[in-house]
Order: structure tokens, then C-alpha cells, then sequence
């Protein structure tokens, strides 16, 4: 396969595995700009194992082994976490994570529909958080309201879009 | 204590470390809960990746309120004219008054729509675009001097992706069956044919100039100084939406203007503000390339930063050339 083709199907794969591959890493990692450098640094890895690929896997199954290890490798150099677990929790959280993996392109879809349905104010205040990554400190200091208020607001609207998405696909809460 | 306690009880430990505001205590009650109970790894996984994908879709602006609200308004501005449309039934002096302001208003609404998606298209998001040829400009010989493929002259069917300022690739397919790429990244420009070396320059418009450069000859792929020309340099209407998902604007190339095709239409999200169709009529023929073509888009979903780097798109051994 020519580089040019090669790169376009390695994009293909990649762009529609990454919402689950970011997912994934978030849900090992806890922090957000932990799970954007390390989802660069899957994309470079995947690129470069990319000759070895066998395309009978699914490509996600494939990069969720390499997002572990990134994972895994991630936590051990960290000398603070937002969330340290011991390696047997870790290990089982990490089986949960890869087994929500499939049903992750309808949760965003599901998502997305569901983001609609929310009040302005709602909205509104996943878009401080969201946009640009402002830490609730400082949307708190911003808006004089205590931190404390500020996330009562944003897990308010979160769960409000939890409890949607999960009537949409048909779900009972775990 | 009961399932639904239960939940409230992780759902609230779960944000408050994904929103890092969690104390050591409440850490240790959340690893206590993960520890024990596969129902609640289950549900932490869950919030986690909500939480992931609000990161991806807040990056993406898609989150944000003013667009929507924006938009709505000028939804509203279609409304006000359909009342004031029945109002006149009652008081043809109201409704005069009012379709006159309501006409008054178009273009400026339309010009702002503009300064949205000019807006939009100036943030470091990936689009991919293809393009297509329309109306091929006449059989002309090739400018000299730009090798046997001049780079307008093999735009259909080619594909663009954009990012950040000068991050972009643009894929064109030669008529000897040759893959030509020309690519920037925030370091410089670079490009490659078929199998041969990939030229690579510190100057971010070395190798794209002669398409993206505002002398070059379709220039117009450089969209956001073409979008920021729009507003100077044309005049901008709505034209009728094709669906409620979709709004079109036209622009017309001001007489007096100079330079960039005579007429744009584009078609946009009004949800997003992101350009989803874009056609360049009567383009500038300087230096040959096409009369008319258009731009589709492809898919925004985001890439990374190393796609617009050169190495991402040849074998590690392929031969390097460094030019000026």
C-alpha cells in the first residue's frame, strides 16, 4: 500500500475510533489535559505500529491496547493524581471501561441529541467549564458565586444529561 | 442504603474528581466504592466518559450557547415577518412599517452570519473538505517554471484539511497516477510526489504558494483570508434555505474590489457556524486553473497534530531536502 493510501485509511480508522479512544483514556486517567496529550501521543504510536495492524480487528480493540499501557505508563509517572487506585482497582476499571467501548458512538450520538434539551443555563455553564477547560475556581471567581455553587450548577446539568442519554438508549441506570 | 443513594453517592464523588475539586477524603470514599462494587466501576466509567465527550464537544465550540442563541435570532427575525405579515391584515400601516425594517435588516443579519462563520473558521478546529472542479478554465498552456503539474491545474477531486494557522494538507492525484502532497505545519511548509523526496522549508508558504499565497492562483483554498475578504470586498445576502439544517448565503464580488472570484455561495451550519459547501464562481485566471469549483465538507472530527507534519505521510527512510 502506497504512504498516501496507507495515511488515509490509518485517518479513516483513526478519526472514527478516537471519540471511544478518548473516552477510554478518560476514564484511567481522570484529567482532561492528561487525556489530550495522551491521545496525541496514541495517534503518533498507532501511526508508527500501523504496518503491524491486522485489519480482521476492529481498529478501536487494537488502540485500546496501546491506550491502556499509555494509561498505565501515565499514572506511574505522576507524583499526584486527581484519583490513585491501587493496581487491582485500576485493572477492573479499566475491564469496565473496554466493555462500554462498543455502545460509545450511540452514547455520543445520544449525547449530542440530549445536549439540546438542556436549559440556557445549563448549557451555559458546561460551556464555561467545557470550552476552554476553565477550572470551576476560577468560573466561580469570575461569576462571585463560591466553587461550591458553581459545580452544584455544572453536576446538575451533567446529570441532567446523564439521566437523558440514558433514557434514549433504552438503559436502566446501573 | 438504597440503589438510587447509592448512585447519587458516586455520581457526586465521580464529578467532583473529574472536575478536580475532590478532597482526600472523598477520593478515598470514591476508591472504596471502585474497590468493591463492579456497579459502581460500571457507573464511573459511564460519568467518565460523558465527561470526555463534553471535553471533546466543548472543544469543538459546540457547546456554545451564543451560536445557538445567535442563530435564533435571526430565526426570529423569519417570524417577526410572518407576523407582522398578519398584522397587516389588521393595520397595513403596522405591518409597512415593520417589513420595511424587517428588510432593512436582511442584509446586516446576513452580513453578521458572515462574521460568525468567518469567526468560526478561524479557530483551530479540523475540517476536510473535497473539491471539485465545476467549469475547468480554457486549455491554456501551463505557466512555466512549476514543473509538468502545475498545482491549479489538478484540483478535481483533491482533498484539504485544515487546521490551526498554516496547518493544512492538501491531497491531489496527478494524471501518471502520482499522489502529490503539500502540507504546513506551524514549523514550515513541505511537500512530496509519488515516491520522491519530501521537500521541507522553514518558509510556512515555500511550497503551497502558489495555492495558498494571496498572488497565487487559487488562493481561494486559503479560507480564512478569503472569509475575511468576504466582508470587505463583497456584498452578502440570504439565499433560500434548501433545510431547516442548513442556511445559504451569497456573496457578491464588489465592482470596484479587485482580485477573488466574482461570487461564493456557502452553505453553513447555523448550529455549529461551521461552512459545509462553498462554491467559487468566476474565479481569477492569472496563472491558469479552474473557472468555477467547489468545496464539500468532508468531516470536522478533530485530528492530531501530527497529521500536518510531513512525517506522518511518507516511510521514516524517504529522503529529506531542505530548501530555504
Amino acid at each position: 500500500m502506497s504512504p498516501p493510501d496507507s495515511h488515509l485509511r490509518f485517518t479513516k480508522l483513526f478519526v472514527a475510533a478516537q471519540p471511544s479512544l478518548y473516552g477510554y483514556l478518560m476514564s484511567l486517567v481522570h484529567d482532561r489535559q492528561a487525556a489530550d496529550e495522551l491521545i496525541q501521543e496514541l495517534a503518533e504510536r498507532l501511526w508508527h505500529k500501523f504496518p503491524d495492524y491486522d485489519a480482521s480487528r476492529p481498529f478501536v480493540a487494537w488502540g485500546i491496547g496501546f491506550a491502556r499501557y499509555l494509561s498505565m505508563e501515565w499514572r506511574r509517572q505522576q507524583r499526584r493524581l486527581p484519583l490513585p487506585l491501587d493496581d487491582a482497582t485500576l485493572e477492573a476499571l479499566a475491564e469496565a471501561a473496554e466493555q462500554d467501548v462498543p455502545a460509545q458512538d450511540a452514547r455520543l450520538e445520544a449525547l449530542r441529541d440530549c445536549l439540546r434539551k438542556l436549559t440556557d443555563r445549563q448549557r451555559e455553564i458546561l460551556r464555561q467549564r467545557y470550552e476552554d477547560s476553565t477550572p470551576v475556581a476560577a468560573i466561580a471567581d469570575a461569576a462571585q458565586r463560591t466553587p461550591m455553587a458553581v459545580y452544584k450548577a455544572i453536576k446538575q446539568a451533567h446529570l441532567a444529561l446523564f439521566d437523558c442519554v440514558t433514557r434514549r438508549l433504552g438503559h436502566t441506570s446501573p | 442504603m438504597s440503589k438510587l443513594e447509592d448512585n447519587q453517592e458516586l455520581d457526586d464523588l465521580a464529578l467532583r474528581v473529574l472536575h478536580g475539586i475532590a478532597d482526600e477524603s472523598e477520593q478515598a470514599a470514591l476508591r472504596q466504592l471502585l474497590r468493591t462494587k463492579p456497579d459502581a466501576r460500571h457507573r464511573f466509567v459511564l460519568q467518565a466518559t460523558q465527561h470526555a465527550m463534553l471535553c471533546r464537544e466543548g472543544a469543538a465550540g459546540s457547546l456554545a450557547a451564543d451560536k445557538r442563541l445567535y442563530f435564533e435570532r435571526l430565526e426570529d427575525d423569519g417570524q417577526g415577518r410572518t407576523w407582522a405579515r398578519k398584522a397587516w391584515l389588521a393595520a397595513a400601516a403596522v405591518a409597512a412599517t415593520l417589513l420595511v425594517a424587517s428588510l432593512l435588516l436582511r442584509p446586516t443579519d446576513a452580513m453578521a452570519a458572515l462574521e460568525r462563520v468567518v469567526q468560526v473558521a478561524q479557530e483551530t478546529v479540523t475540517r476536510c473538505y473535497s473539491v471539485r472542479v465545476l467549469e475547468a478554465g480554457p486549455p491554456e498552456a501551463p505557466a512555466t517554471g512549476r514543473g509538468p503539474y502545475p498545482p491549479a491545474n489538478h484540483l478535481d477531486g483533491a482533498t484539504l484539511w485544515m487546521k490551526g494557522p498554516g496547518e493544512f494538507v492538501l491531497r491531489q492525484g496527478l494524471p501518471n497516477g502520482e499522489i502529490r502532497l503539500f502540507g504546513g505545519d506551524r514549523s514550515g511548509s513541505w511537500t512530496m510526489r509519488g515516491l520522491g523526496p519530501v521537500k521541507v522549508s522553514p518558509d510556512p508558504t515555500r511550497f503551497g504558494r502558489a495555492i495558498f499565497a494571496p498572488s497565487g492562483e487559487v488562493a481561494f483554498l486559503d479560507l480564512r483570508t478569503q472569509l475575511s475578504r468576504l466582508k470587505a470586498d463583497y456584498d452578502v445576502e440570504w439565499l433560500d434555505d434548501e433545510s431547516p439544517d442548513v442556511r445559504k448565503l451569497r456573496a457578491v464580488r464588489q465592482r470596484q474590489a479587485q482580485g477573488g472570484p466574482k461570487e461564493i455561495e456557502l452553505w453553513f451550519d447555523p448550529a455549529s457556524g461551521v461552512i459545509e459547501r462553498l462554491i467559487l464562481r468566476q474565479l481569477p485566471r492569472n496563472n491558469g486553473g479552474p473557472r468555477s469549483l467547489e468545496l464539500v465538507l468532508l468531516s470536522s472530527d478533530p485530528l492530531p497534530d501530527a497529521f500536518f507534519r510531513h512525517e506522518s505521510h511518507h516511510e521514516p527512510d524517504r529522503p529529506i531536502l531542505l530548501e530555504p
